[in-house]
């Protein structure tokens, strides 16, 4: 329980252990280093999977009590099954490829939109020492991570033959560039701020004051762009129901299918973990208030609580029209981005 | 160090050549795609992390997008062939012309490694602001230039 608290201590133990393996045992490093990689990787999808049933579970009761419903009851006490034996049917589906589609780049689109969201794992700090891989532009990483799943949604949309799909497939690539833009431009007050790119050092730069504090701005214009950078409701045109009857995965079924609601959910939860890191002190405390909870459960905790504010969004918004939603950010989140950058460095140098 | 360069360099041969050998425009524009990929994984070898990275966000991110886009908007781009006979001698030419070039520069230049220096985004920050500032400037102006052109064009044609 107290490695809970010092995860510093922890992964020194888990690091000794292997080294102590491979003297031992005469296993060469790369092997080593090798099977680590397979362990990480094995659990990184084993996590999206879990959370995506944990998140579909949570967006259904919250739409519920939104909307004054009871939501999922019948599988398991109060529903909590139910996502369970949904993912059960969409294993058991009949996987179908239409027949005017292109096979290979249908096939390849599902992976190219999952692949990126567990290569974005890798660079987040869960807890103090508690990461995959310490990048020293983790930032940039996730980001660069993110902007490859976008590829997949369009050839999804253009392979399906279907001209449902190619308007959805064609949507996005119009919104996430667009939004794209706004995104990166409302972290970079706390790039200002901090000097680095490293997920590690924003957090300990974080120590007495939360970023949320210095950039309210910042963080509306985060949010706001990170849910329409995840295609979710108020911003979700690309798979609009009552227009596209269901966008870029309309062909799509089976396992497919899941491989699109893994990635879409594994890409909300990496928006909320970029969120808390980079203004709600990752795994740190409240400032000034004695540890009491261990540091990944902080982190998971507001992780949570972002999930919670995007789903919220998502159940009292109407969906923005198209025309709309390209205008909304070129001429309003792009010019209140840029002065969010020039308000910080006018402060900054004034200190 | 050196599996990971020879994946690396294998990967981007091979979809080099897929790109111009294959016949369908968007299997062609993934092929590119895991070219610029694999540049990307080279750069990040030769710790030119943030050259990497941005490579990644902006040709994979923005220009693959945008390639997708304009022949997702021309129909029938596929089957035709529109290249004729002049226009093929031509490319050959050019481009055995620049491959010339190129190796008379490979061959001149005396290969050794790298001394080991600084790429963090701070000292490239540092570079541009003062060793080259002017170029710098010169290419903001160039792609301010560009964009008021294309607004100015997209203009005309709505009217």
């Amino acid at each position: 329980m107290e490695l809970l608290y010092d995860t510093g201590k922890l992964v020194r133990i888990i690091e000794g252990f292997l080294q102590d393996l491979g003297k031992n045992y005469g296993i060469p490093e790369w092997v080593l280093t090798l099977g680590i990689m397979v362990v990480v990787a094995v659990i990184i999808a084993g996590f999206i999977a879990v959370n995506t049933l944990i998140l579909v579970l949570a967006e259904r009761k919250v739409s519920a009590f939104i909307q004054d419903r009871l939501g999922p009851m019948r599988v398991g006490p109060w529903g909590i099954l139910q996502t369970v034996a949904d993912a059960l049917k969409l294993l058991q589906k009949e996987d179908i490829t239409p027949k005017k589609a292109d096979r290979l780049i249908f096939f390849l689109s599902p992976i190219i939109v999952f692949a990126p969201a567990v290569m974005a794992y890798v660079a987040i700090s869960w807890s103090p020492k508690i990461r995959v891989a310490d990048i020293n532009l983790g930032l940039l990483y996730i980001f660069a991570a993110g902007s490859l799943g976008t590829l997949g949604i369009i050839l999804a949309g253009w392979s399906s033959a279907n001209k449902w799909s190619l308007l959805g497939g064609m949507r996005s690539a119009a919104q996430i560039i667009s939004y794209e833009v706004a995104l990166i431009l409302s972290v970079i007050g706390v790039i200002m701020l901090s000097g680095s790119l490293n997920l590690e050092n924003l957090i300990s730069c974080q120590k007495d004051c939360w970023y949320i504090v210095y950039q309210p701005l910042g963080f509306l214009l985060f949010l706001v762009s990170a849910i329409a950078e995840t295609n979710r409701a108020p911003f979700d045109i690309v798979e609009a129901e009552q227009e596209l009857v269901g966008g870029f995965h309309t062909e799509y079924s089976a396992m497919k299918f899941a491989m699109f609601f893994l990635g879409e959910y594994a890409n909300v939860f990496i928006a909320s973990a970029i969120c808390t890191t980079l203004f709600l002190g990752g795994w740190q405390g409240i400032p000034g208030l004695p540890v009491v909870v261990p540091p990944i459960v902080w982190f998971l905790a507001k992780c949570y609580l972002i999930v919670f504010v995007i789903m919220w969004i998502r159940w009292t918004y109407p969906r923005v029209r198209v025309d709309q939603l390209m205008g909304f950010s070129w001429k309003f989140l792009i010019p209140l981005g840029f002065l969010n950058i020039g308000l910080t460095g006018l402060v900054m140098s004034w200190k | 160090m050196e599996i990971a360069f020879y994946i690396l360099a294998g990967m981007a041969i091979t979809s080099a050549i897929l790109v111009v050998s294959l016949k369908n425009l968007v299997r062609a524009i993934l092929a590119l795609a895991s070219l610029f990929l694999s540049i990307a994984g080279l750069y990040i070898l030769l710790s030119a992390e943030f050259l990497g990275l941005v490579q990644i966000l902006v040709y994979i991110g923005g220009v693959i997008l945008l390639f997708l886009f304009l022949i997702m908007l021309t129909e029938n781009l596929f089957e035709k062939s529109q290249v004729n006979l002049f226009q093929r001698i031509t490319g050959i030419g050019l481009v055995l012309l620049l491959f010339g070039i190129f190796i008379s520069i490979l061959m001149k230049q005396p290969f050794q490694a790298i001394p080991k220096t600084d790429y963090s985004i701070q000292e490239i920050g540092k570079h541009l602001l003062t060793d080259y500032l002017v170029p710098f400037e010169v290419v903001s102006l160039l792609l301010l230039v560009a964009l008021i052109g294309a607004i100015v064009i997209a203009k005309k044609e709505e009217e």
